[in-house]
């Protein structure tokens, strides 16, 4: 059997086989998987151990479906934290359009003031550079 | 899977909403307890209802302009805190590190007051002032589409009306 797959694998390489030697030899490495690279290879596997085998890698469905649900609640957990922080400041929140718009109407002068109040200072500085440099002229 | 994605959308957009004005948010909640401090806060819907007010003085003008491109404000002031100093201090770091612009800052005798801005695309979006004083202390976050000429305006509109009212006084 050996010297006959021999003699016929010889042939396949240099490409001269028939359609039946070829299914010869397909049904010889068919029956002997360790004989072929890839037989070899996953007869190995087979007799591997794993080195720690209390561990369970797999993941099993029900697992599965406690993670989605786990990341479901951390959303909606976030989502109602974020609500609630938005709620806070709604409670300092002007009603009443009178007085909102007394409020905003001091606030913006208040802004107004500050801003000219610091333009007002440049242009004093401004002044008192020119003044400066008239003096050394 | 989907499910979840748009929830964690859904909350970052909430987020993101949120950022604006945020820096305020944070004070609200330290002061909540805190009844020396004033807190107060307008939203756009509120801005919305000043702009169908009829306008008359020149500095009314100013100030509707000014607010209809508002989207919110908030305040949170006290004139009677024994801690304002360090209170000021404390804001001008906070506000430096969430990322802010210093504008400008005035210090006289009386109270320190400092501006800073988040621009986005050459556009003031949110404006911050900072005021402390003796026993003074006050933190302002403007936010929406800001124009500072246009609110400088305001104030120099104010203080002509006021000039006007003086001479009047004279003639009579």
């Amino acid at each position: 059997m050996e010297s006959r797959i021999k003699e016929v694998l010889d042939k396949y390489w240099a490409g001269e086989t028939s359609l039946a030697e070829e299914l010869e030899i397909k049904e010889y490495f068919k029956s002997n998987p360790e004989i072929s690279g890839i037989g070899s290879y996953f007869h190995q596997l087979k007799n591997a151990k794993l080195v720690n085998s209390s561990v369970d890698y797999s993941y099993s469905t029900t697992k599965k479906r406690w993670f989605s649900v786990a990341a479901v609640l951390v959303g909606l957990l976030t989502a109602s934290i974020v609500i609630v922080e938005a709620n806070r400041s709604e409670q300092y929140l002007v009603e009443d359009p009178q007085k909102a718009f007394e409020i905003t109407k001091k606030a913006l002068m208040m802004v107004s003031n500050g801003l000219n109040e610091s333009t007002h200072y440049t242009a004093e500085i401004k002044r008192l550079n020119k003044a400066e440099e008239k003096i050394r002229e | 899977m989907k499910k979840l994605l748009i929830i964690m959308v859904a909350v970052m957009g909430m987020n993101v909403a949120m950022a604006q004005g945020s820096i305020v948010e944070k004070y609200f909640k330290e002061l909540s307890g805190n009844d020396d401090y004033t807190k107060v806060s307008v939203s756009s819907k509120m801005f919305s209802l000043f702009t169908e007010l009829e306008s008359g003085s020149e500095a009314e003008k100013e100030f509707l302009s000014a607010v209809s491109k508002l989207k919110g404000l908030k305040i949170i002031a006290s004139d009677s805190t024994p801690t304002s100093r360090k209170m000021y201090d404390k804001a001008l770091k906070d506000v430096k590190a969430a990322g802010y612009e210093e504008l400008m800052s005035v210090m006289d005798a009386e109270e320190d007051m400092q501006f800073s801005i988040k621009e986005k695309g050459g556009k003031i979006e949110e404006l911050i002032m900072v005021v402390g004083g003796r026993e003074k202390f006050v933190l302002m976050s403007l936010y929406g589409e800001i124009d500072l000429k246009n609110i400088s305006k305001i104030a120099r509109a104010m203080k002509v009306g006021g000039l006007e009212n003086l001479e009047l006084l004279d003639e009579k």
